[in-house]
């Protein structure tokens, strides 16, 4: 009883609105400045890896909305990026000459992506678990290939050489990609995607933590959870399965169209299983089902390579005295172990949803 | 004697392969009554409620509530006419709290969309703000704490059936189907239990129970039917059934003293 | 004849989802490494001073694959799946996709990038049948694939063994109550399944003669799907997956292009599998031999 006590009033000192808004204002005073400390700090790629990240985050939220909310083991998430990367390419490129405007774009993408959300979802609602899995897995290998092959006999993709050229996102006549001056400092492209995506990132997840304390999310959970049971309270699961796969679709609809503008060329590279796979990793090691879980997780795996990238060389040189192995598979090696160390140590994630 | 029906049952069957689960049963459930159906293990009681709730379709006959007819509906459809049911192995939603196995509950009487969810318009907070607070009020009904936090499978057994009961309560039924609601519990939540039956049907719920604890039944119940071998052999009221040869035959003169 | 080797793979990943649900996304890379294990012992036999006939070469390389891919398996089942065993589902199917990158870039350290081309053991000799060639190597690798899965089938039937192995499938806490050493049997299924896969690794490389460190993620994949097909956990099912699977890829490389009219070509081939996957399992979906799920009450 003390105990509960003294925790309602060490809470209360965190709910004292002044002390809040302090937090919250260096919160955002940290995320304006980042991209400028981390340029000083350790170089202008840095910034650009942030801002895939970034991009990753949309997409692990999007996945956990299929994954984390509904329990429905999606394999072929990546087919949602592509369709929105493309979508963009094909509206905004020299390809078919058409250039439209990104606020017609984004939500095109939005609806398009959303659209092949639910024509996935719609012939597998009654699978069950890992059969779902491999069905979700050939849709997203199907999207890959016939982007791949889609140049003859009437060329839409332009093959696997993909689209190059695709319009970056520009507001009032100016590309975003550019370095653009604002009150004397200069702002290179990777910077103001980074604020982009931020504001986008920030927008998913609020739309996600609103939709998880409603009654779709909960709907969701509870198909999760129990899909008899859900049916016998009167849950529609057909329904709220084809809508959580429309949901998490076009998160990733939006994401690769931004993708596409941000890099400003797509090819079916970019598409293959393994980031399906990446993504689900992102969530699931972060802690399925808790928002700001797969937040950490996707920045925890969508940099780790890189910084294993750069320190794979130093240290063979100083363990081994050369570089012996290749330090690309050395890295690789490293990524493996520590995806299976962490699982291994906190099995339901970094940052669970829920104590089990 | 003259009934008010709400949930009527016309010539059930289901088969599965070569087997007769059920044949032909007839079942009229009068309105704010508790209705009883017993029967030995294998007389198809459970196989009748799954056909009732919406999971198996019925190969031939009908039932319907109120007039409305409901064979063959989607599980999520039946609730929404009224008719909700608990689970013999409880089923409840492992990872939520209590008072969220509740709200979801209410899940068919609410119509917040993504909309709502996302941008918590007025009505979608309204309508959030009443559900919770008759949640909380459907959990003190039936005798549970709203505050709890911990994962509903983490409570007491006695205090899961109850929450079930709650979580079937909050779809708003006419008529509850309890899938033997005292299995595993001891004398006094067996009591507490029949305290909250003949509560619930005093504020008007028809209850349809299904239960081993043949004392249970003859106390509480206003009617009874007997299937065995998937066949009705008896309905009436408890005294009539007790009497019944038939009843007494398929129970071997055991418990029905 | 590559459904053949799709069947060996399949029993693998349906064994081990049989007992404990779990795809083992590393199993496609015990296949690769099954490969190159053969590659090495066969150019370290044949420059053994006592010289070795070709056919003991390749017999001895064989059982060092299968050796060391059952010794493998063994190790990633304890570190990477036994101890999650009660931990959320999810959960080992990371450790797993972690295992195949791991053992990928292992392979690729070892071994290196390039494609390896299969040693010249034997001649190709070339039959035909009205208008369809086979190899004696295909021959041989149909018949072999034959042999093996008949022994386990049998194994499973009706051995003790197999008894235990089928009981710890239907439920391992009953059968460790009835005495079954769950552990042991379920060690043992990876170490059969790593022993098929080290076998259906040498076919397929003396099929196609090349080898890389990628080429065990694909074929697993399609393994697996074939296994899906047959309605997992089921072995017949699986090895009748593979033989489809097979058939519906040669049958697709080699007609796509007139049913659609010229617009699709071979190229499709993977399209046209998973499109006939994603038929079947909208039809049943517990695939064609998979057992209904009755855990509906």
């Amino acid at each position: 009883m003390i105990n509960k006590v003294f925790y309602l009033e060490k809470f209360k000192s965190f709910q004292n609105p002044k002390i809040v808004w302090l937090g919250y204002s260096l919160v955002a005073i940290t995320l304006a400045i980042l991209p400028f400390i981390i340029e000083a700090s350790i170089g202008r790629t840095w910034v650009r890896i942030l801002d895939f990240a970034l991009i990753y985050g949309m997409l692990a939220l999007g996945l956990n909305i299929v994954v984390g909310f509904a329990g429905l083991l999606d394999l072929g998430y990546i087919a949602f990026y592509a369709v929105g990367a493309y979508t963009w390419a094909l509206l905004a490129s020299p390809q078919f000459g058409l250039h439209l405007p990104f606020w017609l774009i984004i939500p095109i993408g939005f609806v398009v992506a959303g659209f092949f959300g639910v024509l996935l979802g719609a012939p597998t609602l009654r699978l069950r678990g890992d059969y779902l899995a491999i069905v979700t897995l050939g849709f997203g290998e199907i999207v890959r290939i016939f982007l791949n092959n889609l140049d003859h006999p009437i060329n839409i993709t332009n093959g696997p050489v993909g689209i190059n050229l695709i319009d970056p996102i520009s507001v009032g006549g100016y590309a975003l990609t550019r370095t653009q001056q604002i009150a004397g400092v200069n702002f290179s492209g990777a910077h103001i995607y980074y604020y982009l995506l931020l504001v986008l990132l920030l927008a998913c997840i609020f739309v996600c933590i609103r939709l998880e304390n409603s009654r779709l999310g909960r709907a969701w959970i509870a198909i999760r959870e129990d899909e008899t049971a859900a049916q016998a309270m009167g849950i529609n699961t057909r329904n709220m399965k084809l809508l959580a796969f429309a949901m998490g679709a076009s998160f990733g609809g939006v994401a690769g169209g931004v993708f596409a503008s941000f890099q400003g060329f797509v090819s079916p590279e970019s598409f293959i299983l393994l980031e399906s796979i990446m993504v689900l990793c992102m969530v699931v090691l972060g802690g399925m089902g808790n928002v700001w879980g797969v937040v950490l997780g996707t920045l925890l795996l969508a940099i780790l390579p890189e910084i294993l990238r750069d320190i794979s060389s130093p240290i063979q040189e100083s363990l081994l005295g050369g570089v012996w192995i290749d330090p690309e598979s050395l890295r690789m090696v490293l990524f493996g172990l520590a995806l299976i160390l962490v699982m291994l140590v906190r099995p339901s994630g970094l940052w669970p949803s829920k104590k089990h | 004697m003259q009934k008010d029906i709400v949930l009527s049952v016309k010539g059930v069957t289901k088969s599965f392969g070569g087997l007769k689960a059920l044949s032909k049963i007839n079942l009229g459930i009068g309105k704010g009554e508790i209705y009883g159906l017993i029967g030995p293990n294998g007389a198809g009681k459970t196989t009748l409620f799954n056909i009732l709730t919406g999971i198996y379709t019925p190969n031939q006959g009908t039932f319907n509530l109120d007039g409305k007819d409901l064979a063959g509906l989607k599980p999520h459809l039946i609730v929404k006419a009224g008719l909700a049911r608990t689970f013999q192995n409880i089923r409840l939603f492992g990872n939520m709290s209590g008072l969220e196995n509740v709200m979801v509950g209410f899940h068919v009487r609410t119509k917040t969309g993504v909309m709502g969810a996302v941008f918590r318009h007025y009505r979608a907070r309204e309508e959030e703000t009443n559900l919770r607070n008759k949640s909380k009020s459907l959990m003190d009904y039936v005798g549970l704490d709203p505050e709890l936090t911990q994962p509903s499978t983490t409570l007491p057994y006695g205090d899961q059936r109850r929450l079930e009961i709650a979580r079937a309560l909050a779809t708003n039924p006419k008529v509850i189907a309890l899938d033997e609601p005292a299995a595993g519990m001891n004398p006094t939540e067996t009591a507490g239990l029949r305290d909250l039956l003949v509560r619930i049907r005093r504020d008007g719920i028809t209850i349809l129970l299904i239960e081993h604890d043949v004392k249970l039944v003859m106390g509480l119940c206003d009617t009874v039917a007997v299937l065995d071998y998937g066949k009705k052999i008896a309905e009436g009221e408890p005294k009539e059934i007790k009497a019944n040869p038939d009843v007494i035959q398929a129970y071997l003169g055991g418990e029905l003293s | 004849m590559l459904g053949s080797v799709y069947a060996l793979v399949a029993l693998g990943y349906t064994m081990v989802y049989g007992i404990l649900g779990l795809i083992n996304f590393a199993h496609g890379e015990v296949v690769m490494i099954g490969a190159m294990v053969v590659l090495t012992m066969i150019g370290f036999l044949s420059g053994f001073p006592a010289p070795l006939s070709n056919g003991a070469i390749l017999l001895f390389a064989v059982i060092t694959a299968i050796l060391v891919c059952s010794m493998l398996a063994f190790l990633i089942e304890r570190v990477a799946y036994r101890p999650l065993r009660n931990a959320p589902r999810l959960a080992p199917l990371i450790t797993a996709i972690g295992m195949s990158i791991l053992l990928q870039n292992i392979a690729m350290i070892i071994w290196g990038r390039q494609y390896k081309t299969f040693p010249d053991l034997f001649s190709t000799v070339s039959y035909s049948f009205g208008g369809a060639n086979i190899t004696n190597v295909q021959v041989f690798i149909i018949i072999i694939s034959i042999l093996i899965m008949s022994a386990l089938l049998l194994t499973i039937n009706f051995t003790r063994i197999g008894r235990a192995m089928r009981a710890t499938a239907e439920s391992p806490q009953i059968a460790s109550l009835m005495g079954v050493n769950v552990n042991y049997i379920i060690s043992l299924t990876f170490v059969l399944g790593a022993a098929l896969a080290a076998v259906a690794g040498v076919l397929v490389f003396a099929n196609y003669s090349v080898a890389h460190y990628s080429m065990g993620f694909m074929l697993g994949l399609k393994a697996f799907t074939a296994a899906v097909l047959g309605g997992i956990g089921n072995m017949a099912g699986a090895m009748l997956g593979g033989i489809l699977l097979g058939l519906i890829e040669s049958i697709g490389a080699g007609y796509i292009s007139d049913f659609t009219g010229g617009f699709m070509g071979s190229h499709y081939q993977d399209v046209f599998a998973f499109l006939v996957l994603i038929g079947v399992l909208v039809l049943r979906p517990t695939g064609i031999m998979g057992e209904r799920v009755a855990d509906r009450t």
